[in-house]
């Protein structure tokens, strides 16, 4: 009783995200178990037991050897899907970086943006 | 295709004058033998091995991570990052054009140049890093040591073996240590990562006072070589200026009193607290008279019976370092001097990026790698081909990475320099700006890396477009801007005359100036000018910076750093902060 008050509730709403063990690329936790590349996808969790309901989830799947590194992040929600909170994981969601060099071909559409609410309202 | 065939391919270009050299014979580099073939091979089995058992279920990840590592296998944020040695910086055309292939066949085709003068590829798969390193073995390369808790890629002077002012050429001695340090099986789990620098020249140009290790080769009264030997230096969160254990070290005894610095480390240095593992910590909590008697009483216990090296092996690394055969020639200084007064671009790329040669008749070229909107570092396929293309027509073959994050074409007659600089103008390599404000140090920052804060390339970019006026930064001069993603510090942003270290400050990026850090022989660490800056307000901090230089310094020749010297953080915070 004691250690579960020393818990804090979180402050956000968490998605699960791994890298792929082969490829190393960015996925997030699907409730079913599964994963997928697009955050939009992902299981959201709005308490503890169910933070540590999805890590565990998580946890299977890291066993089979096919993600890795398996972690909770921060999430606002909009239109019921999860979208990012921090340039960490808004970076990490789009799967390249901001600034694109000769032989990425795709080209984020937010890049040099730094103001604090780009930075941190960017719809992916 | 093969790799045979693609630097068989790229070497067939179009552009090439002359013949084109598949595989360069003449360039005065270490080659391998029969040993270190067969050495490259079981080591390229053995992480194989280890990457199927890993993906078999066989090891954990906490297990797999440090054999990874040491074969400069990272997992970032995207992908996984392969972190590939160029031994001192030392590459010839044929290893470039490998590099190329090896962009576009299993990367995105281009690759990043550190801080280490090594070569990082940003998208690998891990199942692919074993055919990489076949590859890359076929040309005498490979990725052993670039990363873990061992001794790393012993870096130099990019421009020895050139260099008009320098003692001698260092890189023999690069190579003896990385003989010696490759696999060493006393010192393959240090309390931390270990690196070794080494200088011949006056100036040093490799930052050697910030290495765990550094060898300034020095000629004592009587006229014979050896090394003054500094320990402790380092950059990251704690960053030191290395202190001076040994005046002077004979070179027949550098292999034993390296094992004796190492072994003292080994035995005092910190395995329980990540933070404090490093030597520069061991020296600092040992003092620096402690941690020197304790390395002389174990080397003058092995210095006579430990290993030095065998002369005669010490003569078969020498001779691979030989001078080339320059040509001699009378070179045509008048259509020279002409060709700079007809192109502005031509006369900033011989004045800032050529530097003395040894051998009259030839210049020393640096090749930026920051263009006007390119990526501090990076460089496509293309422009690697390019590059080694140039190589073989005007420099020996020879080419060489600096810690600045730059290229060199080490051996450039004066009379190919224009060509030269016309062809590297064709694929945005000709900027003449090495040693200004825009040639700037960037980490990869939070846009790859998983240790990040923040991002340090934009942040690049926008100073480099802001300051794109090559008149004023020729009026500027030189000055350093190195730009940290975090406080690990691998842009060395501690040590630039300007400084910006990116931080998280509540979820948002934030960026801390340091002024008046210096890499060279006159090292100094930056200090934090006040309160950080916002991603949008960067830039403007940096203009202030340099219009409080242009107001406050005494006329042209007094550099930044000798009028932040002068005049202290004053004037800069008054400037930044409007205090008075």
């Amino acid at each position: 009783m004691a250690l579960a008050k020393q818990i804090k509730p979180l402050k956000n709403p968490v998605s699960v995200t791994a890298n792929l063990l082969l490829k190393g690329s960015t996925v997030y936790l699907k409730a079913d178990g599964t994963w997928s590349d697009d955050i939009a996808n992902s299981a959201i969790a709005h308490g503890r037991e169910q933070e540590t309901a999805l890590l565990a989830l998580a946890n299977i799947t890291e066993k089979t050897q096919y993600v890795v590194g398996a972690y909770s992040f921060d999430v606002k929600i909009i239109d019921g899907k999860a979208t990012p909170l921090g340039m960490r994981e808004i970076i990490r969601a789009k799967g390249i970086p901001t600034i694109t060099p000769d032989g990425l071909t795709s080209k984020p559409e937010w890049q040099n943006q730094f103001t604090k609410s780009n930075a941190s309202s960017q719809k992916i | 295709m093969s790799l045979q065939q693609s630097i068989q391919q790229a070497a067939q270009k179009e552009y090439s004058p002359t013949a084109p050299a598949i595989a360069p014979k003449n360039v005065q580099m270490y080659k391998y033998d029969q040993f270190d073939d067969e050495f490259i091979t079981q080591r390229i089995e053995q992480l194989r091995s280890q990457i199927n058992r890993r993906l078999a279920g066989e090891l954990s990840e906490d297990e797999f991570k440090p054999l990874r590592l040491q074969n400069g296998v990272y997992l970032q944020l995207h992908a996984y990052m392969l972190r590939l040695a160029i031994p001192y910086g030392q590459l010839n055309s044929t290893q470039m054009r490998a590099l190329a292939y090896i962009a576009r066949k299993y990367d995105k085709g281009f690759g990043h140049f550190t801080t280490r003068q090594n070569i990082q590829y940003n998208w690998p798969a891990l199942s692919d890093i074993p055919e990489i390193l076949e590859d890359l073995q076929k040309v005498e390369m490979h990725a052993i040591q670039t990363s873990g808790n061992c001794i790393r890629n012993t870096t130099s002077d990019p421009f020895a073996g050139a260099a008009a002012d320098e003692l001698t050429d260092p890189r023999p001695w690069c190579e003896i240590i990385r003989q010696w340090s490759t696999l060493h099986p006393e010192f393959a789990f240090l309390p931390r990562k270990f690196k070794i620098a080494v200088n011949a020249a006056e100036q040093d140009r490799a930052a050697i006072l910030y290495h765990d290790v550094a060898l300034q080769i020095i000629e004592n009264d009587q006229g014979e070589m050896g090394f003054k030997v500094y320990v402790g230096g380092g950059q990251g969160r704690t960053p030191v200026i290395a202190k001076l254990v040994r005046e002077f070290l004979e070179p027949q005894y550098l292999l034993s009193y390296l094992d004796a610095i190492l072994r003292t480390y080994n035995m005092l240095g910190r395995r329980d607290n990540l933070y404090k593992a490093r030597i520069k910590i061991t020296v600092n909590e040992t003092g620096v008279e402690e941690f020197s008697r304790l390395v002389e009483l174990e080397w003058n216990r092995i210095k006579d019976t430990g290993f030095n090296l065998p002369e005669e092996q010490k003569q078969t690394i020498f001779k691979h370092f030989e001078l080339p055969e320059f040509e001699t020639y009378q070179y045509d200084a008048a259509k020279f001097e002409s060709k700079k007064t007809e192109n502005n671009g031509f006369d900033y790329f011989v004045k800032n990026n050529t530097f003395a040669h040894k051998q009259d008749g030839y210049t020393i070229v640096s090749i930026s790698l920051k263009p006007h909107g390119g990526i501090p570092g990076d460089i496509s396929a293309d422009q690697m081909d390019l590059v080694a293309q140039l190589a073989d027509d005007y420099s020996l073959s020879e080419i060489r990475a600096t810690h600045r994050q730059n290229l060199v074409l080490p051996h450039v007659k004066l009379d190919d320099l224009f060509i030269l600089w016309q062809k590297l103008t064709k694929v945005n390599l000709a900027a003449g700006n090495i040693g200004l404000l825009t040639d700037i140090i960037a980490c990869p920052g939070l846009d790859y890396c998983a240790l990040a804060n923040a991002r340090s390339i934009p942040i690049a970019q926008m100073i480099a477009e802001h300051f794109d006026d090559m008149k004023k930064l020729n009026d500027l001069g030189d000055i350093t801007l190195n730009i940290s993603g975090c406080i690990n510090a691998c842009a060395h942003h501690h040590v630039a005359n300007i400084g910006i270290l990116g931080v998280d400050k509540k979820g948002e990026e934030s960026y801390q100036v340091t002024l008046g850090g210096s890499s060279r022989s006159d090292a100094d660490i930056g200090k934090i000018v006040g309160p950080g800056f916002s991603g949008d307000e960067i830039v403007g901090a940096i203009e202030t910076i340099t219009n409080v230089y242009l107001a406050g310094r005494t006329n042209s020749d007094e550099t930044f750093l000798e009028y932040y010297r002068r005049a202290g953080q004053n004037p800069f915070k008054e400037a930044l902060y409007n205090v008075a």
